[in-house]
């Protein structure tokens, strides 16, 4: 019986014209989605590639100079994409691609893809995953609304439940009818990307988020579709359906999604860019003049050195003076700028988790984390390119301040100098780390179980609904 | 003339009764007034952060004034001539935060408010990135400012209020008792219209001018910013003008309310949505942004020849103490604007591509009265492209003054007798806004073409009964 229902609602479905329209228009919206998506991701790659090898061999062209010197001319991390960001772009767009590297100071990242741009730039382009989330949800609204209500509907209603027809069975059977349409769509999405993952390289991970990206829309578009059948069984006039659930689509797709990072971005607001840096170069002065406070910076590092070494004059020194200030400074400004920028991370996880409250108003925030956690184009992803750049450049910057230190000065000759290239080749070019999917799940669990809950209190609606559906009618 | 007043009085009533006018009018004032609270809120941000910035800058400067009181101390006669001071600090030219820039967001973060260089080494200024790091979140999903209010909320709330105001009395059946009193069905139309749309665009009118005048009052008075507020209220009218005759349109073919509630909200979505993200996605496509690790690797490039060719002119200097300092410094600043053309010569082609992609955009905003509403409000409130250019361009040009200034007091050898007097003598930057005709003619050009839109709206859909 239950076939017969899902099969005489997907006839009725089909036969809607406004559906059928709608549905054309999320699959155009898709298919140049996906497009520009693998264009984007094609591009990307490439000038990445391309970058990184002209960032190298600036650096090795250098040749023979002063290690500080070569410290100041830094190299660039460039930010790798992963090939599911071609669906959900995430916060791509508005962060940075590359990181400059450089001793004293942790540059943040720079050079979003929106930068220089116009009034056009306020819109966003069509994703898949703005298509999934968006406007599918509509196309649903506009396909269920009148399940149950309104005037031909409940005539309907009334000859099936005399046929004999369960309720419970009639419920299934059209939210079925409706998920039976998304599940094409979501196989048709996958499908496409499976296929541009197979040419790209460790597939198997790709195709493991993949499934849980997809898996997550499915919750998330079951979730709808139970409340807008329930909706549809609650609502005996059509027009009330449909003003109900659009007013619904637009508080839960529109309005809360764009509210709730405004209001923890401004709960717990982050300090601008030169403010952090003044306060990182406060911290880093506030370090180095630690100690005696009587002596200027330079005595005091010298006599720290005399203390290390164990000589009283500097020209005993079995080190270079210039190098070992360099690497004890170092070590302080990256301490002061780490721990300026852990605050900023901190509270970027405090606005997370208020974020995550919202999601109980919007089971779209609690989606977008979860896609954008797989997707790894979320703001955790960004923070581990971050702290993956600064790891190399404090390496970096520290090899070249170890060998300075290690080449004391002979006769006359001040100025030290080395085959920058030579010394940094052991360490290698900037290359991001591999995360695997046990690093990614804890911080995409909390979606996704908010997710779960949203899909039980929704079948729990329409069980209550349909109990009520009978005495209804 | 009677008919109309009679039904707009009527019409008016009824939706105060109702209680559909009051209820929309406040809940637009909750999220006008919590847009603009939001939008002053990021203004104050952003001049904490040029504040910091110029903080930085002065600091520098400072310790570069306290060595020159030293020397003025100690041995006057040794003091350095007032080229060399100009020549040995940073300058970190900053654009102003303008006072309606709370309005909207727009470009005010995708474009560097400052760029910091020193005379003889510009690298800094190829290399300034828009660098943000607030969270990335809110940027992604769109601000929360008066801008979004405008384009998105304000036709919602018009459209909630008449989207069915001839499509309701077709299904109920008065729309024919009405076509057979004398009197002209379309006035009846337009006074019903009016009444409730045109009062209700009134209302979120005057809230938004208070809002946005309230968003400027700690920067400047009110007076200071009435042309950009009259702007603000014309397009405001004319985009609400739109949805309303928008919404006559629809009612002259909807047969019903729900039919009215569909068109009406597929239009919405349309005009607010998919046309811009429509245009936004083409634009990627035919005009792509310029890769910023490609800009990278050419600057880098560039660099790398720059370092081979001042390694080989300090070859042919020879050793630096056979030279004259005010002669190596002069030379060094007519060096620079070499380097510095190098340089740019390595950014050209993204520049270029940058201002293709942005003039695609100009062209197509006359797409979608929402995208001339959205650059019309980022142009008033001085959060768009041109000015965020002007102000580089600007940068650029004081770069060029200042290396000619400098060579002038080089060759002259004057000195200061003060520190202050030094201090003085550094040159400032001063942002130039744009006139007023170029300001707002694109503002101007924005509220013609959302009048079009309207004219062509009344036009097409004239009123058949």
């Amino acid at each position: 019986m239950l076939s017969t229902v899902i099969r005489h609602q997907s006839t009725l479905l089909f036969r809607e014209r406004r559906v059928a329209l709608f549905t054309c228009l999320i699959l155009a919206m898709i298919a140049v989605s996906l497009g520009n998506g693998f264009a984007r991701q094609v591009r990307w790659s490439s000038d990445r590639v391309a970058a990184e090898q002209v960032d190298a061999e600036s650096w090795n062209v250098q040749g023979v100079v002063n290690p500080h010197y070569a410290a100041h001319f830094g190299r660039h991390a460039f930010k790798a994409v992963s090939a599911l960001a071609m669906l959900d772009p995430g916060v791509l767009d508005y962060v940075g691609t590359l990181v400059r590297l450089e001793a004293h100071r942790q540059h943040p990242a720079g050079g979003s893809p929106t930068d220089a741009d116009t009034a056009l730039a306020s819109f966003t382009p069509f994703t898949v995953a703005g298509a999934l989330t968006i406007f599918a949800p509509l196309v649903l609204v506009l396909a269920g609304f009148s399940t149950f209500s309104g005037e031909s509907a409940r005539q309907l209603l009334r000859q099936e439940l005399a046929a004999g027809i369960s309720p419970d069975t009639l419920l299934w059977g059209r939210a079925l009818a409706l998920c039976g349409g998304v599940l094409l769509i979501l196989l048709l999405v996958g499908g496409v990307a499976a296929i541009i993952l197979l040419q790209g390289s460790a597939p198997a991970l790709g195709f493991q988020r993949l499934a849980l990206m997809l898996a997550g829309y499915g919750v998330y578009l079951f979730t709808l579709v139970a409340v807008i059948v329930g909706v549809s069984a609650c609502c005996r006039s059509a027009r009330v359906a449909l003003t109900s659930l659009l007013a619904l689509w637009l508080v839960g797709s529109l309005l809360v999604p764009r509210l709730a990072p405004t209001i923890a971005a401004n709960r717990y607001p982050v300090a601008s860019l030169p403010e952090l840096n003044e306060n990182a170069a406060e911290s880093f002065a506030t370090s180095l003049d630690a100690g005696n406070p009587k002596q200027t910076r330079t005595e005091r590092v010298r006599t720290l050195a005399l203390e290390k070494y164990g000589v009283k004059k500097v020209e005993d020194l079995p080190v270079n003076l210039s190098g070992f200030t360099m690497e004890y400074a170092e070590t302080l400004s990256t301490q002061a700028y780490r721990r300026h920028f852990a605050e900023v991370q901190t509270l970027y996880a405090k606005q997370r988790d208020l974020q995550r409250v919202f999601s109980i108003f919007s089971p779209m925030i609690a989606i977008k984390a979860w896609s954008a956690a797989w997707a790894e184009t979320d703001v955790a992803a960004h923070q581990r390119f971050l702290s993956a750049a600064e790891d190399y450049r404090y390496e970096l910057v520290q090899r070249l301040n170890r060998d300075y230190r290690d080449h004391p000065p002979k006769g006359n000759s001040g100025n030290y100098e080395t085959d920058v290239g030579a010394l940094i080749a052991p360490l290698g070019n900037f290359t991001l780390p591999v995360v695997g999917n046990e690093e990614l799940w804890p911080l995409a669990w909390p979606s996704g179980a908010v997710l779960v809950l949203w899909s039980l209190a929704a079948a729990a609606f329409v069980s209550v609904a349909v109990r009520q559906l009978g005495g209804r009618v | 003339m009677r008919p109309f007043i009679t039904a707009f009085r009527f019409e008016f009533r009824r939706g105060v009764r109702e209680g559909v006018l009051p209820a929309l009018l406040l809940l637009f004032a909750v999220a006008v007034v919590y847009a603009a609270w939001n939008g002053r809120t990021w203004r104050e941000n952003q001049k904490a952060a040029r504040e910091a910035a110029l903080r930085d800058t002065a600091k520098f400067r400072d310790e570069v004034l306290a060595r020159y009181a030293s020397i003025l101390e100690r041995t006057p006669e040794k003091a350095p001539n007032t080229g060399m001071l100009m020549v040995s600090v940073w300058y970190r030219p900053t654009i102003p935060v303008a006072p309606l820039a709370a309005v909207t967001v727009g470009q005010g973060e995708g474009y560097p408010f400052d760029l910091r260089f020193h005379p003889s080494n510009t690298r800094a200024i190829f290399a300034a990135r828009p660098i943000t790091i607030g969270n990335p979140e809110a940027r992604a999903v769109g601000r929360f400012d008066l801008a979004f209010v405008v384009v998105v909320v304000l036709p919602l709330l018009l459209l909630a209020v008449v989207f069915d105001v001839w499509a309701a009395e077709r299904e109920s059946g008065v729309a024919r008792l009405l076509q057979a009193q004398p009197v002209a069905p379309g006035l009846l139309l337009g006074a019903k219209l009016l009444a409730r749309g045109g009062s209700a665009l009134l209302g979120f009118t005057g809230i938004l001018a208070a809002a946005s005048a309230w968003t400027a009052l700690p920067d400047t008075s009110l007076t200071g910013v009435l042309p950009e507020m009259a702007l603000i209220t014309l397009i405001v009218l004319s985009y609400g003008a739109f949805w309303l005759l928008l919404a006559r349109a629809i009612n002259m073919v909807a047969a019903s309310s729900s039919q009215a509630a569909l068109a009406a909200g597929a239009a919405w979505l349309a005009v607010v949505a998919l046309i811009p993200a429509g245009l936004s996605t083409v634009r990627d496509l035919l005009q792509p942004a310029p890769s910023w690790p490609a800009q990278t690797s050419a600057l880098r490039s560039a660099e790398v020849a720059l370092e081979r060719r001042q390694k080989e002119r300090a070859a042919a200097r020879g050793p630096a103490s056979s030279i004259d300092r005010n002669a190596l410094v002069l030379k060094s600043l007519v060096e620079s604007a070499e380097d510095q053309q190098l340089l740019a010569d390595a950014q050209a082609s993204a520049r270029q591509q940058q201002d293709k992609r942005r003039q695609w955009a100009d062209t197509y905003r006359f797409a979608a009265p929402s995208l001339l509403v959205q650059d019309a409000l980022e142009r008033i409130a001085g959060t768009d492209a041109a000015r965020a250019n002007a102000f580089s361009d600007q940068a650029l040009d004081f770069i060029v003054t200042l290396r000619d200034l400098i060579q002038q007091h080089l060759r002259d050898g004057k000195k200061a007798a003060s520190v202050r007097e030094y201090a003085e003598i550094i040159p400032q930057f001063t942002f130039e806004e744009a006139t007023v005709g170029e300001r707002f003619g694109p503002v101007l050009i924005n509220f013609a073409s959302l009048c079009g839109f309207s004219a062509v709206t009344w036009l097409v859909f004239r009123p058949k009964f």
